[in-house]
């Protein structure tokens, strides 16, 4: 019998696929998961639905498995993430007749950024999510304007869309297997909500950016809200690229190399410093080849470098960054990191995230954030929805229970 | 904005959001977990369809069978054993009772009915062989006494009370005593005649039939003039039992003695008293003197002269013949 509480949360990554069969009630915890290779999907983009769809339904039917809900589990939550998905800001505009901001004057504002919203996004997307940056009050910004004075609010939008025709297909994965899409959410605000620690302040500003194998997915914060998301499509898929044309190696011998030898600030003290690819455990060849340790750093460096300039840029647009970053994601595990992106924007402090929620503890890896972070971000949701609801919300589901 | 405009500004937003994009929720066998997946699915399905139809087909075809009496049909004409306990009824009467057909399978439970309708029959079980054939299991009433009607019809008096016809039953049954004075009652349940509170004067009859044959074979009659229609009456002192002895040959009282009164709950004292009485000498002194009356009526009544001492007696109240 189908379980309503249980839930597959799925990030489909362009290296690997994650799934966490979780149970929603009474709380939130992981009852099964399972991790492997995704085929059909690179740089974040699908090339190859036939193949994503066969690997994704392993690692779900895997993970359903471990959890001992075969074939139960009728819910997804996805993350969304690629080229194809956007942000934008708009504004909503609305003066305030009395000289006192009331709920009216908000829900006026809101409504003309939504009419906004709407007139902006194109016909071929749909909103995936969209939030309050913040609320300016001739043109100061405020936190909450209710009951200040002014003469014109405007209710500061940011919106995530995401391509008809890439949604299309990312809901077909689920589908495909009896399962309705109930949670989506892009994959930038499901790593900074796993990497979010209890000490962290709120209003702090901070960027949490989650590089992954083809995209790097990217949320600023300022003072709690969200500034801006943004998705680089260059990942650590580009890296191992760069180093098997750069080294003139194998993809197989670059991504190992990575793996074990990655330094993303590459150390000029000993230029001449070689790796033998022999070293490599459990493989034997019948020729010796060796690469340059400092070469290799340096084209990790490089590619690493445009990516933070790039997403350091998109930031600063509007207002120079000051406060925390986050690394997380798979390749956020490589040495040397931290100090390339403190350099970049403009030294400040940068932190390895992990994701740190007590229900996954399992699964303290960066490569996790994602995954761990939807499921805690989906909980949420419901949590909100079920408030929202009240005693009806609570009679329905348990009537939809019953029958 | 008025809040019409607001909500279908929501309800534009709601179109443009990730769930207004249709789903089409369906297992397909594209893949190797969806095609595990489709077919659990179905056989899942196919499995559940079928307890479901088997419980189902399983309800009906008892049910069926029920209001069909678990008929079973025989190719051939239907034989029938047919037992009974008491003797009296047989296969004879069975076909000829419920109009038996050999040759079409009956409904038990009907066939049950119409032997139950039969007041002899107290219990009655009807069951098909393997081989299609039948087996009728009867359990008897065990009359007690007689009842003659207006007519000079004669019907028997179960032990329970239920009267039931005669014709069945062979002639050395008539030296049963007859009951007079009866009221009749009708069984709600059966819609059967019978005797109220007969359990008690089955319980006298077969006291005096078995433990004082000799006195027993001698009466005649049975009066329930003063014999209480509610067991729970029986312990007063008018629940009396009047017995009419046989006017015969056979019977040096029968001119003696008009009738004996016994008492309705206290009667094996007075059996036992009366038993013994007539085995001694001044019995017979006391009924044959040629200066005593000419008839008696035998009383039995309680000595309460020593409370502590109470004990029964017997009286003979002297009686014009032909004026009890």
């Amino acid at each position: 019998m189908a379980q309503d509480n249980i839930l597959a949360v799925i990030d489909i990554g362009s290296a690997e696929t994650k799934v966490l069969v979780v149970d929603l009630e009474p709380q939130l915890q992981v009852i099964g998961a399972f991790c492997a290779k995704t085929e059909g999907m690179r740089k974040g983009e699908i090339v190859n639905l036939g193949a994503l769809k066969e690997s994704v339904h392993s690692v779900i039917g895997q993970a359903e498995k471990l959890a001992g809900a075969a074939r139960r589990v009728r819910g997804a939550c996805l993350a969304v993430s690629g080229a194809l998905v956007g942000g934008f800001s708009v504004k909503g505009l609305t003066s305030v007749k009395s000289g006192v901001v009331r709920a009216d004057d908000k829900d006026a504002a809101r409504a003309d950024a939504f009419d906004a919203c709407l007139h902006r996004i194109p016909e071929n997307r749909h909103i995936v999510q969209h939030m309050l940056r913040r609320y300016l009050l001739d043109r100061r910004q405020r936190e909450e304007p209710l009951g200040l004075s002014g003469r014109e609010l405007t209710y500061d939008l940011w919106v995530i869309d995401a391509d008809d025709t890439y949604l299309t297909e990312l809901y077909q994965i689920p589908n495909r297997l009896g399962m309705t899409v109930r949670g989506l959410f892009p994959a930038s605000l499901a790593s900074a909500e796993a990497v979010r620690t209890f000490a962290q302040i709120m209003d702090d500003n901070r960027l949490v950016i989650d590089i992954g194998a083809g995209t790097s997915d990217f949320v600023l914060f300022r003072d709690g809200a969200v500034v801006c998301t943004g998705v680089i499509p260059v990942g650590g898929e580009h890296i191992t690229n760069d180093m098997s044309r750069g080294l003139q190696i194998r993809m197989e011998d670059a991504e190992r190399l990575k793996i074990k030898y990655g330094n993303a600030y590459a150390r000029d003290d000993d230029v001449f410093a070689e790796i033998d690819l022999d070293s490599f455990e459990g493989e034997l060849k019948g020729f010796s080849k060796h690469v340059s340790r400092y070469k290799m750093e340096l084209i990790t460096e490089l590619r690493l470098r445009e990516l933070f300039t790039l997403i350091a840029k998109k930031i600063n647009a509007e207002e120079a960054f000051s406060g925390t970053v986050f690394l997380t994601g798979g390749t956020a595990q490589m040495e040397g990191i931290g100090k390339l992106a403190s350099a970049i924007f403009g030294n400040a402090e940068v932190r390895i995230g992990e994701p740190s929620l007590s229900f996954a503890r399992a699964y303290a890896e960066p490569k996790y954030s994602t995954v761990v972070g939807l499921a805690k971000l989906y909980r949420d949701a419901l949590s909100q929805k079920r408030e929202a609801l009240g005693k009806s919300g609570w009679f329905r589901r348990f009537f939809r229970g019953m029958f | 904005m008025s809040r019409k405009q607001n909500q279908s500004l929501a309800e534009r937003m709601h179109a443009k959001e990730w769930r207004a994009l249709p789903q089409d929720v369906a297992l397909s066998g594209d893949t190797k977990s969806g095609t595990r997946r489709l077919f659990g699915e179905i056989l899942r399905k196919f499995s559940v369809v079928l307890l479901v139809g088997g419980i189902a087909s399983l309800f009906v075809y008892v049910w069926l069978d029920m209001m069909a009496g678990f008929s079973e049909e025989k190719s051939g004409p239907i034989a029938v054993t047919f037992e009974s306990d008491g003797g009296m009824l047989d296969e004879t009467w069975f076909r000829a009772w419920t109009e038996f057909d050999e040759n079409s399978a009956p409904n038990l439970h009907h066939l049950r009915d119409r032997i139950m309708a039969y007041p002899q029959v107290s219990a009655a079980r009807v069951m098909r062989l393997p081989n299609g054939d039948l087996r009728v299991d009867v359990r008897e009433r065990c009359p007690v006494a007689r009842l003659v009607d207006k007519e000079g019809r004669v019907r028997l008096v179960a032990t329970d009370g239920v009267i039931f016809p005669s014709e069945t039953f062979p002639l050395q049954q008539s030296m049963l005593p007859i009951l007079q004075d009866v009221r009749i009652a009708i069984d709600a349940k059966t819609g059967f005649e019978r005797v109220p509170a007969m359990e008690k004067l089955t319980d006298f009859i077969e006291t005096a039939r078995t433990a004082y044959g000799k006195l027993f074979r001698e009466w005649d009659t049975i009066s329930l003039r003063d014999f209480p229609s509610d067991l729970r009456d029986i312990r007063h002192s008018w629940s009396l039992i009047y017995v009419v002895p046989k006017a015969s040959a056979q019977n040096p009282e029968h001119a003696k003695v008009v009738e004996y009164v016994f008492s309705a709950s206290r009667f094996r004292e007075d059996l036992k008293l009366l038993a013994a009485a007539r085995e001694h000498k001044t019995w017979n002194d006391a009924l044959g003197a040629p200066n005593r009356p000419p008839a008696y009526r035998v009383l039995f009544i309680t000595n309460r002269k020593d409370p502590q001492k109470e004990f029964r007696e017997i009286r003979l109240i002297p009686v014009q013949k032909g004026n009890p």
